[in-house]
């Protein structure tokens, strides 16, 4: 059942042409992988899924959701940055509990109680009440994944959530994101972490100069590449 | 140096400097909060807004021209306009007008200094711009013109030694007056220099006091707003 529908998407910065006239499709409960060399347009795809980006042209369905309606969209729809993008004056609790107070109209009990449920599913328990600052960059991250699922979305979107952890707590980061997938989240994540792409997606995309190039499954995206341009970033991302 | 004049004199420029404080800290009251949430309006919106504009004019014209041509201004323009208001009114009308000016941009300059990221978080959970800045960003830029504020105020208080030109009897022009009519300047001149660092000092502690507790309780800065 389809969960997302993206036609024609166009985007420019000046001269730049970032999306080249993406179409994109997402069932329910698939786990996406984007991956491609940089530039090829994979944060602007995710960026204007939950219309971080306005795309010039072209549309995005996410099922059930009025595209006129960005709160809306945004509220149903999660996303994961690379810099975590925490509220350094909040605790994690706070982080975590904000959204579903203002937006949803928790009370102050129900919001720090899904907190505290949700820090305990990202293996946060014990420190909700540390400022984003007391943290490490895995853990930040993982409080920041906990703050997308508060809001309870249909979608999650990652954008490179790992680029910017020291290698020890990359694992940290995707097991969390593996037992989401596992748990029946819809995912798109835009990731270098080919391990994990071939763990948990269900299809891989390859991106190149604002097109989608090459999609598949895990296993013949990796042993098959579909696409010569996807053989050469395969070589070089993994060939050392 | 004669410290029983000094005594006195210290003892007659004392309602002055209520005066002084009182012109000050009224004219901090109005140019604060003005200042800031004009700086935090002029952040949010684009350089060809009108109102951009006029913000714009209003701190060009305060960073350009002398205090003492702001105080002459109000004083001589405003009873051209058919206004003749106090000239404690008039004194604080010309501080305000000044250091709002530069609050502005601390304002300003405060807001846009959160990162980008903290924007993007807010909309990508579902805030909208109004929200997000409420919620988020302005706590953040709270403590960010704590410092430049106090530094501002200090501003403000010696400055409004300049009022004297406009023959408002705060401290500076009761120190003029007692100076001349006794015709000693270096006495009436060191107490003079002694209240206004005084006070400033005093206003200082107080603000690193509060610079203090801002940053060191960053959760609870935070949680201020975060509990409405």
């Amino acid at each position: 059942m389809t969960l997302l529908a993206a036609r024609g998407l166009v985007k420019r910065f000046g001269s730049f042409t970032a999306l080249d006239g993406v179409d994109l499709d997402l069932n329910r409960g698939e786990r996406l992988v984007i991956c491609g060399p940089s530039g090829s347009g994979k944060s602007t795809l995710i960026r204007c899924i939950n219309r971080l980006e306005e795309p010039d042209a072209g549309t995005v369905v996410v099922e059930g959701i009025p595209t006129t309606d960005r709160q809306a969209l945004r509220r149903k729809v999660g996303m994961v940055f690379q810099q975590f993008n925490l509220f350094p004056n909040l605790t994690a609790r706070e982080n975590i509990a904000v959204a579903p107070r203002k937006l949803l109209g928790l009370s102050r009990a129900e919001a720090d109680a899904r907190a505290e449920a949700l820090l305990a599913r990202v293996q946060l328990a014990g420190h909700a009440d540390k400022l984003p600052s007391g943290l490490s960059g895995g853990q930040q991250q993982r409080v920041a994944i906990a703050r997308a699922l508060a809001m309870e979305p249909v979608l999650m979107l990652f954008d490179e959530p790992t680029s910017a952890l020291d290698p020890e707590m990359i694992r940290e980061v995707l097991d969390v994101m593996v037992e989401l997938g596992q748990g029946g989240m819809s995912m798109i994540v835009v990731t270098h972490e080919m391990g994990f792409a071939r763990r948990a997606a269900d299809r891989i995309a390859f991106m190149d100069q604002g097109r989608i190039v090459a999609m598949a499954p895990p296993q013949q995206f990796f042993d098959a590449p579909p696409h010569p341009r996807l053989v050469r970033f395969l070589d070089n991302i993994l060939g050392h | 140096m004669d410290p029983v004049f000094m005594g006195q004199v210290l003892v007659r420029l004392l309602p002055p400097l209520g005066l002084t404080m009182l012109v000050s800290l009224t004219a901090l009251a109005i140019a604060t909060p003005l200042g800031l949430a004009l700086g935090a309006l002029r952040a949010e919106l684009s350089d060809k807004h009108p109102a951009s504009r006029i913000i714009d004019a209003w701190v060009f014209f305060v960073r350009g021209t002398p205090i003492l041509i702001q105080i002459f201004a109000i004083y001589f323009l405003l009873p051209k306009l058919g206004l003749q208001p106090p000239l404690f009114v008039m004194g604080v009308g010309a501080l305000v007008l000044n250091s709002a000016g530069y609050q502005i941009e601390i304002g300003r300059a405060a807001v846009q200094s959160v990162p980008r990221g903290q924007w993007e978080a807010a909309a990508a959970l579902g805030f909208d711009r109004h929200a997000t800045l409420r919620e988020f960003i302005l706590p953040q830029a709270a403590r960010r013109m704590v410092g430049p504020v106090m530094n501002e105020l200090s501003q403000l208080i010696k400055a409004s030694s300049v009022l004297s030109v406009i023959t408002l009897f705060e401290l500076h022009k009761a120190a003029e007056a007692i100076s001349s009519a006794n015709l000693r300047f270096s006495e009436v001149i060191v107490v003079e220099g002694f209240l206004y660092f005084v006070f400033i000092f005093g206003i200082s502690l107080i603000a690193s006091a509060l610079e203090r507790r801002l940053s060191a309780a960053g959760a609870l800065a935070g949680a201020g707003s975060f509990a409405r």
